[in-house]
């Protein structure tokens, strides 16, 4: 294929040509006719032999493994032959995604004789979790004078899913165990009722239960009067996060994305519930995606949670209104429900008090704010641009959180640093208070 | 800080190309200064100085802003031209229109593009900057031409154009007006009778010789060596296999122009010379537009996964 460029130095030429052919200067009719030939003969050369050749070389793409971990590195060998009856010089690339870091041959220029076959390796790592391509193989040929181009994909896609690495789970939840923050004392949910655990005495009233009398306390203020033993007893609860999967937590740099982020903090804080024998439900919401995930105790919750969100990622958009439809629909069990999303979508709210949000349940609104996911910009207008829109931003995300406030829906914007200390600080607090 | 190295390899070898260029430019300078207006050259030079030194992301449009501010002058000059009632401070920012100035921005052009085509920082850019100046100055070359010729057909066409502009209000016109006129109508001329009866009339330059002509085969070739030194020296892969590309790309063009040019020198005579290089270069352009057929790909380019 011929390019603007081949396109702009043949009309240069032709130009050149017609008016000194006009002019009748005969050095330079000979000059450009002789360029015009030698460039258009070039550009035909090229598609004839190695642009209608490129076509016959078969390249095969094996990965190693289509299931891995952040971080982690992947080997993926790609096999070159060369079918064609005439040696041919090349360039190739592996199309990957930004969030790939690279390691060997993923792309590079070869050359192949008739019937050869060449090996390429190369590693890749993941910096984001989710469902990533690996391909096509694009290769392409240009002329000596860079004036044509061919370019052909060859190869078909295969798929990666990337799940979250488990040092970014172990490291936050071993932080959350040594500094005692989220163990101390809220193992459990306690309630007054048939338990082991003796909570205190009160006085006997009618249909109490004769087994609880506490003998001990008989006759203690007029000699005459009984005492029932109050017991408490252990409740797990649920918890159940609501998370925006949209395009909108699609955000930041390959090595900073703050669905990545989120998730990541989400499972080390599931992990921590689910030491407090706690079951954890998800549901992964947006126009595109409903991944529901029911309350479960045990690691099991989180695996299945890495595993949904490694094949899916971020797309369509969030409205909270759905979001609510589809939590009444689907969580009937008491339950403290944690919905986080940064809430870049406009939404239109009633301020007198709206049924669709009273669901029964008790439901903590996060709202994650996207300041720390901005690119840095260079110029210093950009900059200023990406001050401006931050601060718009984070002023209207805080009236949101103020509506839902006073409609009783508790709520608070946090950043990717407190939003640990918030929902845990919730949820021990959603624990005591149920 | 890291200063990046100037190349100064690149800017010679863009000067060799640009060597035909720039010689004409000097030669036709010397003659046709005196007629043109020298404020708009260094106006035009200030613009070019101009886009180097102000911010990289504003360079691309300083040449189009300075487009549109000429633009807008001229048509601030033509609207006081024709109402005589525009603003008070407008009426200060009227450009003279007239045939020096007019002369000036052409000649101004090709210099703004010789120095473009040294500086550039691809090959191509320079190559594609040097055929657009070398046809400019060719063009001045002719008019400079028609000025010195004492051919007795060149002067009595001059002096019949000479008469004519007379009779358009050009009172007194000197030289280089009526050289330009000349060589323009004669090129004109020359078209006319290609499109119209499928022959050429007079070719300025094929009849009348300057001086430099001696010299230009040897600056052209000058420049072809130029290119092909640049190719070599900027080509990364396949360097061996991709010179011989192009070697053989040379042989063949040349195999193919030669007799081209052969006839077309034979039927001159006839005054078929353009016809034969236009349907020459016709079915070159032709043969290059079918074999440039896109190869079909097996997978489409799509990176984005839902």
């Amino acid at each position: 294929m011929i390019r603007k460029t081949g396109f702009a130095l043949l009309s240069a030429l032709v130009f050149g040509l017609i008016g000194t052919t006009l002019l009748g200067y005969s050095d330079a009719i000979l000059f450009f006719v002789l360029l015009t030939f030698v460039v258009g003969f070039d550009i035909i050369l090229f598609n004839v032999t190695l642009a209608s050749s490129i076509s016959e070389i078969s390249a095969e793409r094996e990965v190693m493994k289509s299931y891995l971990r952040k971080g982690q590195f992947n080997d993926v060998l790609i096999k070159f032959t060369n079918n064609s009856r005439r040696p041919v010089d090349f360039s190739y690339f592996d199309t990957l995604s930004s969030v790939f870091r690279t390691k060997g041959e993923f792309e590079g220029d070869l050359h192949l004789n008739p019937g050869e076959t060449v090996e390429r390796r190369y590693s890749i790592s993941a910096t984001a979790i989710g469902k990533y391509e690996v391909g096509p193989i694009i290769m392409y040929a240009d002329d000596p004078l860079h004036l044509a181009l061919v370019t052909y994909a060859a190869s078909s896609k295969d798929e990666v899913k990337v799940a979250p690495s488990t040092s970014d789970i172990f490291s936050r939840r071993s932080e959350r165990v040594s500094n005692l923050l989220y163990t101390r004392g809220l193992h459990i949910s306690k309630k007054v009722g048939q338990g082991y655990n003796f909570y205190g005495v009160r006085e006997y009233a009618e249909n109490d239960d004769f087994r609880y009398v506490a003998w001990s306390r008989y006759g203690l203020q007029n000699g005459e009067d009984l005492y029932i033993k109050q017991m408490e007893e252990e409740r797990q609860v649920n918890v159940f996060f609501v998370i925006d999967y949209s395009e909108s937590v699609n955000q930041g740099t390959p090595e900073h994305l703050l669905f990545d982020s989120l998730t990541a903090q989400v499972i080390a804080m599931s992990l921590g519930m689910l030491k407090n024998h706690d079951s954890v439900g998800y549901l992964l919401t947006s126009s595109e995606h409903d991944v529901y995930l029911k309350p479960e105790r045990g690691s099991r919750a989180v695996d299945k949670f890495e595993r949904a969100i490694s094949e899916i990622k971020p797309g369509g958009t969030f409205s909270i209104d759905q979001a609510f439809r589809k939590m009444k629909e689907r969580i009937k069990k008491q339950a403290i429900i944690f919905m986080i999303t940064p809430f870049a979508y406009p939404e239109e709210f009633r301020m007198s008090p709206d049924p669709q949000f009273q669901i029964g349940k008790r439901i903590n609104l996060v709202i994650v704010s996207r300041a720390g996911f901005v690119p840095e910009a260079t110029d210093s207008v950009d900059k200023r641009l990406i001050l401006d829109t931050i601060e718009r931003e984070s002023k209207a995300v805080k009236g949101i959180s103020h509506f839902f406030n006073s409609i009783g829906i508790r709520s608070l914007v946090v950043n990717e640093k407190n939003m640990v200390p918030y929902i845990m600080s919730e949820y021990a607090y959603g624990k005591v208070t149920q | 800080m890291n200063r990046k190295r100037i190349d100064y390899r690149h800017y010679a070898l863009n000067a060799g190309i640009m060597f035909p260029s720039i010689f004409l430019l000097a030669y036709v300078s010397t003659y046709i200064i005196q007629y043109i207006s020298v404020t708009v050259i260094v106006i035009f030079i200030l613009i070019f100085f101009l886009k180097y030194l102000v911010p990289r992301r504003f360079r691309q449009y300083v040449y189009p802003t300075a487009i549109i501010i000429f633009l807008l002058l001229l048509l601030n000059t033509l609207s006081l031209d024709a109402t005589n009632s525009v603003l008070p401070f407008l009426s200060d920012l009227s450009i003279p229109l007239s045939f020096s100035t007019l002369s000036s921005l052409t000649f101004s052009i090709g210099l703004v593009t010789v120095m473009e085509g040294i500086i550039a920082p691809r090959y191509i850019l320079t190559i594609s900057e040097f055929f657009g100046s070398l046809l400019l100055f060719i063009e001045l070359l002719g008019i400079v031409a028609v000025m010195l010729t004492t051919n007795p057909t060149f002067l009595a066409t001059e002096s019949g154009v000479a008469s004519y502009l007379i009779q358009l209000g050009v009172y007194n016109p000197n030289a280089y007006i009526v050289a330009f006129f000349t060589t323009m109508s004669l090129e004109g001329y020359a078209l006319y009778t290609l499109v119209v009866y499928g022959y050429q009339f007079y070719l300025p330059l094929t009849v009348l010789s300057t001086p430099v002509d001696s010299v230009m085969p040897f600056l052209l070739m000058v420049s072809a060596a130029s290119i092909l030194v640049a190719l070599y020296m900027r080509e990364k892969r396949n360097v061996a296999s991709r010179l011989g590309t192009i070697g053989l790309a040379g042989i063949a063009g040349a195999l193919v122009a030669l007799p081209v040019l052969l006839i077309s020198e034979e039927l001159a005579s006839y005054g078929f010379q353009i016809f034969v290089i236009a349907a020459s270069v016709a079915a070159l352009l032709l043969l290059t537009a079918v074999t440039s057929r896109k190869v079909p790909s097996t997978e489409t380019i799509n990176t984005f996964i839902k």
